[in-house]
């Protein structure tokens, strides 16, 4: 017997799928560690500027 | 008898009953019909029975699996700390409650180290998100939310350039004498119903207060169409009264027995010895024509002895092994803002030898932390205590 799958997808909605997941691949790639660094910033009570944010120098 | 009283049919506490004789119990007439019926009332009280047992055995949570033998392998020994080249870690924190940090890595001459590296990570009370970015644009990352204090989700995210992306799940459930955890590594679900990737789920039970015992099952299949991989390891744990030693051992579902031993020597003094037994297979060549001519079993066995010391300013840990190297890491604090790292191994059996040299900086991000990294409270007036130089 044949096994039917619980779900059948179409080849352009597989398409769509595969679009999407890699879409979301690179949103989490490039998106990651500013999302760090936004959580970071909103929570510190001082709200850093973006350079001293990133330069490594202290910034008082 | 009065004609104007209406009978009081819907209420059941009218009816007269004998005096000590009620259709319900006491605590059967408080709870709901799912836990007063005889059958649930029933297991109800096994398990109460259960856990009232079990309280009175006055278990603790053994911690988890992947914390088996942390105190051997990751607090004395070398072997994590190890780097060759030179770095430097500009370190700049912007507050400590919540704790949002910046980290700049800067490598030379290191084989694995990536020659420039910036991380972030902000952690509060029941979350920890970590994420690092090195000079090839690999990222990768690392989220940790609790949900409550016994259940943690954890999520381990890699990406980098022209290779596939990684993605691990995690689900941590400490309970009051085990630890439960499950985690799968690049799950996927094809079309068809096939799950692929890897699932792995573990349980470490507490036995008695010191001793734990603890399984670890494994599940992977590397693509849909492949067959699929299964596999145990069986660990367990025994920390002393006193809890001044540790032993844990495990054994591995590829053959290998891992045991380690840690005990605390002094004050400020730890050691840690680490053995490894592998069964494998090993081709026998020909003696006179060098072709394989057959497999034979091998066991190969490695130890490694390690020791800590932790002083107020520097930490040195040193460690011998069975194939003969020699290796120490040595980190110092110079200033309350600047720390040196200094690592060494020598390989005896093989004559070679690597060598390490770090520079570790904590700047501030914020006027409270300047004056905190110098001693100082938020006015100006020195602290009480020292902090943490």
């Amino acid at each position: 017997m044949a096994y039917l799958p619980s779900f059948i997808l179409s080849d352009e909605s597989k398409e769509r799928f595969s679009k999407v997941f890699s879409l979301s691949q690179t949103v989490a790639h490039y998106g990651w560690l500013p999302f760090v660094l936004y959580l970071g910033w909103a929570h510190t009570a001082n709200r850093p500027n973006l350079f001293s944010l990133l330069s490594p120098l202290p910034s008082v | 008898m009065s004609s104007t009283a209406p009978l009081p049919l819907g209420d059941f506490s009218k009816i007269p009953t004998i005096p000590g004789v009620s259709p319900m119990t006491e605590s059967q007439q408080k709870e709901s019909f799912w836990s007063s019926n005889p059958i649930f009332s029933y297991l109800n009280n096994v398990y109460n029975n259960i856990h009232s047992h079990r309280q009175s055995l006055s278990l603790t949570n053994p911690g988890t699996i992947e914390n088996l033998n942390k105190e051997v392998s990751r607090d004395v020994l070398v072997g994590q700390y190890f780097f060759t080249g030179l770095r430097a870690d500009l370190n700049k924190a912007f507050s400590m409650n919540p704790a949002f940090q910046t980290s700049h890595t800067l490598s030379l001459g290191s084989a694995n180290l990536p020659s420039y590296a910036f991380s972030a990570l902000f952690a509060n009370d029941n979350m920890f998100i970590q994420g690092n970015v090195d000079n090839e644009l690999s990222v990768s990352g690392r989220l940790n939310y609790g949900w409550d204090k016994n259940n943690i989700t954890k999520a381990t995210l890699q990406f980098s350039q022209g290779q596939p992306s990684m993605c691990q799940l995690e689900q941590d459930y400490q309970g009051s004498d085990f630890s439960l955890n499950f985690k799968s590594l690049n799950p996927s679900i094809s079309s068809k119903g096939v799950f692929s990737g890897v699932a792995v789920g573990s349980i470490l039970q507490s036995v008695t207060p010191q001793f734990s015992l603890g399984l670890e099952t494994i599940f992977s299949r590397g693509q849909a169409g492949m067959p699929a991989d299964a596999a145990v390891s069986y660990v367990t744990r025994y920390v002393a009264p006193k809890q001044d030693w540790i032993f844990s051992g495990q054994l591995q579902a590829n053959g290998a027995l891992v045991a380690s031993f840690w005990r605390k020597v002094a004050e400020n003094v730890e050691a840690g010895l680490e053995t490894s037994l592998q069964a494998g297979m090993a081709p026998i060549a020909d003696p006179v024509i060098g072709t394989p001519i057959g497999i034979q079993p091998i066991i190969e066995g490695a130890t490694t002895l390690g020791c800590k010391y932790e002083y107020r300013q520097s930490v040195f840990r040193g460690s011998l092994d069975s194939t003969g190297k020699v290796s120490c890491f040595l980190e110092r604090k110079i200033l309350p803002t600047l720390s040196v790292l200094f690592c060494g191994e020598i390989d005896h059996f093989k004559q070679e030898s690597k060598l390490g040299c770090g520079l570790q900086f904590e700047t501030a991000g914020s006027e409270e932390l300047l004056m905190l990294q110098q001693g100082l409270d938020p006015n100006g007036n020195p602290l009480q205590a020292p902090v943490q130089m």
